[in-house]
């Protein structure tokens, strides 16, 4: 199974939540500037990453977590990709696509158009992870309910070692 | 192949082209009837909706999208999904019809994507008559870059247009 998770940039909600999902962020506390700073893809993303999946890791049922900033797209991003997936034969079952948008707050948004549009990270990265260290919890409950629905659709594969 | 001609409504320049490719309009001048007797001219668009006209004679499957102002990021994604998917780029071609029309079409491709249906697939009509030429030079330039591809038989091409 693929799970897709899909916010304007790719460089902020999506990447948090994809953190949770695959455990490189703990969903029990708050993350420090410093643990947001080293997840991978994070405040990393420019326009020309923007409509492209990047893998970020595999979880533990053995699901391919990926990351994708879709602009504006909102829900067509998901009926698009899924008209895509039924032309060319894919399995949708398959497919979990997850729009962290509606959890993105002003500071996010604030935050990342200015470091990632207008390049001024020094004051845009500050108020993004202000932001992101906010809407944390909520990004936690949304990846507690897709890892509850995926997990009854795949089969666990334990860690090695 | 799949063939997804797009603009920003998809049912105006994309479906003529469409038309073109598939045989349906002539290679010369076009009248307004014709135009507007296209499948899914004009018809009343959500955009991101992918249209289905057929194969051509080789089997190659023919589509139209509006991608509205986002003309960049839908191609892209989903060239990238297929990417994931073990698709190879050969599988798809993208044919943005955009790129040879006039300040009247593109008017009302704009209008028609913002909804406006009725004024911009009249002044797409008027605008899209005089593209028209340019339109199917654009889409022949298109098929002939698949042909010359397939004569460079790259064994990572694929089959293309045979």
């Amino acid at each position: 199974m693929k799970i897709f998770y899909c916010c304007f940039g790719g460089s902020h909600s999506s990447v948090t939540a994809a953190a949770i999902h695959l455990g490189i962020l703990s969903p029990t506390r708050i993350p420090t500037a410093q643990e947001l700073m080293k997840v991978p893809f994070f405040e990393q993303q420019t326009g020309d990453d923007h409509g492209k999946f990047y893998l970020m890791g595999q979880d533990e049922f053995g699901n391919q977590v990926y990351i994708i900033g879709k602009h504006n797209l909102g829900r067509f991003f998901e009926s698009l990709i899924r008209q895509v997936a039924g032309i060319w034969g894919v399995n949708q079952e398959k497919l979990v696509i997850v729009d962290t948008m509606p959890y993105v707050n002003y500071l996010m948004m604030v935050g990342g158009y200015t470091s990632r549009r207008l390049g001024v990270s020094s004051i845009g990265q500050p108020l993004v992870i202000k932001g992101t260290q906010k809407a944390f919890f909520k990004l936690v409950n949304l990846v507690e309910r897709i890892k509850t629905t995926t997990a009854s659709k795949t089969v666990r594969h334990p860690k090695p070692g | 192949m799949k063939i997804i001609f797009y603009a920003y409504s998809g049912v105006l320049s994309a479906s003529v082209a469409a038309a073109f490719f598939l045989g349906i309009l002539p290679p010369r001048q076009v009248v307004t009837r014709q135009l507007s007797e296209v499948p899914f001219f004009g018809a009343n668009a959500s955009l991101y909706q992918i249209y289905e006209y057929g194969r051509d004679y080789l089997g190659n499957e023919v589509f139209s999208l509006g991608v509205g102002k986002e003309m960049v990021i839908v191609p892209k994604a989903i060239r990238s999904f297929l990417e994931i998917h073990g698709f190879k780029s050969h599988e798809l071609k993208m044919v943005n019809t955009m790129i040879p029309l006039g300040y009247p079409s593109r008017i009302g491709e704009r209008i028609v994507s913002l909804g406006g249906i009725t004024t911009g697939t009249s002044i797409a009509l008027m605008g899209l008559r005089t593209d028209y030429h340019d339109l199917i030079r654009h889409v022949e330039q298109e098929i002939s870059d698949l042909r010359t591809k397939k004569e460079n038989k790259n064994p990572n091409e694929g089959i293309l247009l045979s």
